[in-house]
């Protein structure tokens, strides 16, 4: 038992039905266009690794927390893109114009559309039991806010598979865990 | 080689817009197309080893309004009429764009945002290739800022 991590590799396999949990970062690292990126080996990673799992059909299964974390980046990358580096921070759009939201609405609803209507994505929901467990691992195990969440999602869902970029993400020997990270940064 | 249903009888029909059927037919290395199987198959089979051979006939047209589309052994597509097709080439361009469009994408190497997938099925393919890059960051965003896109990724979302 425990959180046990491995690291993205060429070999790596999944069996037919892998219920998988996706971190926000590894969505958005697929998401994104790396045309400009292309020397970008983490990137290219996670699009390798989302591949094999489109192989092995693999159950790819999301929560509203990270709908909610995709959500956000993807405004933040698409109004910088279009008000330049550093107009987020610098204009604080969902404080001070949040309809600024309904320009990127053909954005929104093509990458939300796609994951509700396609059946490799299942979506798990919170309850109170996640929350409750969520909390343990934030006091008990040391995890932060968020993470404990996503991992609480994951686990209650009877999920064994938690792909992440999140260097940070805690591994360890806890006791009710059994949980493989799988980790495609260097 | 790209073709994996070699020594079995594989037919594949379309038809489009143009009103072009084709069926398709594993012959060893040789794919034969056309209105006409039989016809094909004879006049077809001597072709080389490891060369994918298309022939395409239009409803309607001769047997000599044909012209070949073709692998060689490294997998690298070939287009070449015969001496003995007159086609024109508003046809060519009409079945290069119409029809043989989704069967040359799925034997040729494909890759995507420099991810070889080849393997997938069809409709994995239009899947990923739909959903992964598709969030332009624009020309602001280089890989000198991937520390900053990590450092929003890893959950600073305060605003």
């Amino acid at each position: 038992m425990g959180i046990s991590r491995i690291r993205y590799n060429d070999t790596l396999r999944f069996t037919k039905g892998t219920r998988v949990y996706l971190d926000t970062n590894f969505l958005l690292a697929i998401r994104i266009d790396d045309d400009k990126l292309m020397s970008s080996e983490k990137l290219t990673n996670a699009k390798k690794l989302f591949k094999k799992l489109l192989v092995s059909k693999a159950e790819l299964v999301l929560s509203p927390l990270v709908l909610d974390e995709s959500w956000y980046i993807h405004l933040k990358l698409l109004y910088e893109k279009d008000n330049g580096r550093g107009s987020w921070r610098r204009d604080r759009p969902l404080k001070n114009k949040p309809c600024f939201i309904s320009a990127y609405r053909k954005e929104l609803k093509e990458f939300t559309e796609s994951l509700f209507s396609d059946p490799r994505f299942e979506f798990v929901n919170v309850t109170q039991e996640v929350a409750e467990k969520a909390f343990l691992y934030m006091v008990e195990n040391c995890f932060g806010p968020r993470d404990s969440f996503h991992l609480a999602m994951a686990i209650q869902s009877g999920i064994n598979k938690f792909v992440t970029i999140d260097r940070d993400f805690k591994t360890g020997e806890e006791e009710d865990i059994d949980l493989t990270v799988i980790k495609y940064s260097s | 080689m790209l073709f994996t249903f070699r020594k079995k009888t594989w037919k594949y029909r379309a038809e489009t817009s143009t009103a072009i059927t084709m069926t398709f037919i594993a012959l060893g290395d040789t794919i034969v197309v056309g209105e006409n199987p039989q016809y094909s198959r004879d006049r077809f089979k001597e072709s080389s080893p490891g060369v994918l051979t298309i022939c395409i006939e239009k409803k309607g047209q001769t047997v000599s309004d044909k012209f070949f589309y073709g692998q060689n052994i490294r997998g690298r597509p070939i287009f070449k009429e015969r001496d003995d097709i007159n086609l024109t080439s508003s046809i060519i361009d009409e079945i290069r764009k119409e029809n043989l469009r989704t069967y040359i994408e799925a034997k040729e190497k494909v890759v995507w945002q420099g991810v070889d997938i080849s393997d997938l099925s069809g409709e994995e393919k239009e899947f990923f290739m739909k959903f992964v890059g598709a969030l332009d960051v624009g020309e602001n965003f280089t890989k000198e800022d991937l520390h900053v896109l990590e450092e929003e990724l890893y959950g600073n979302f305060e605003d």
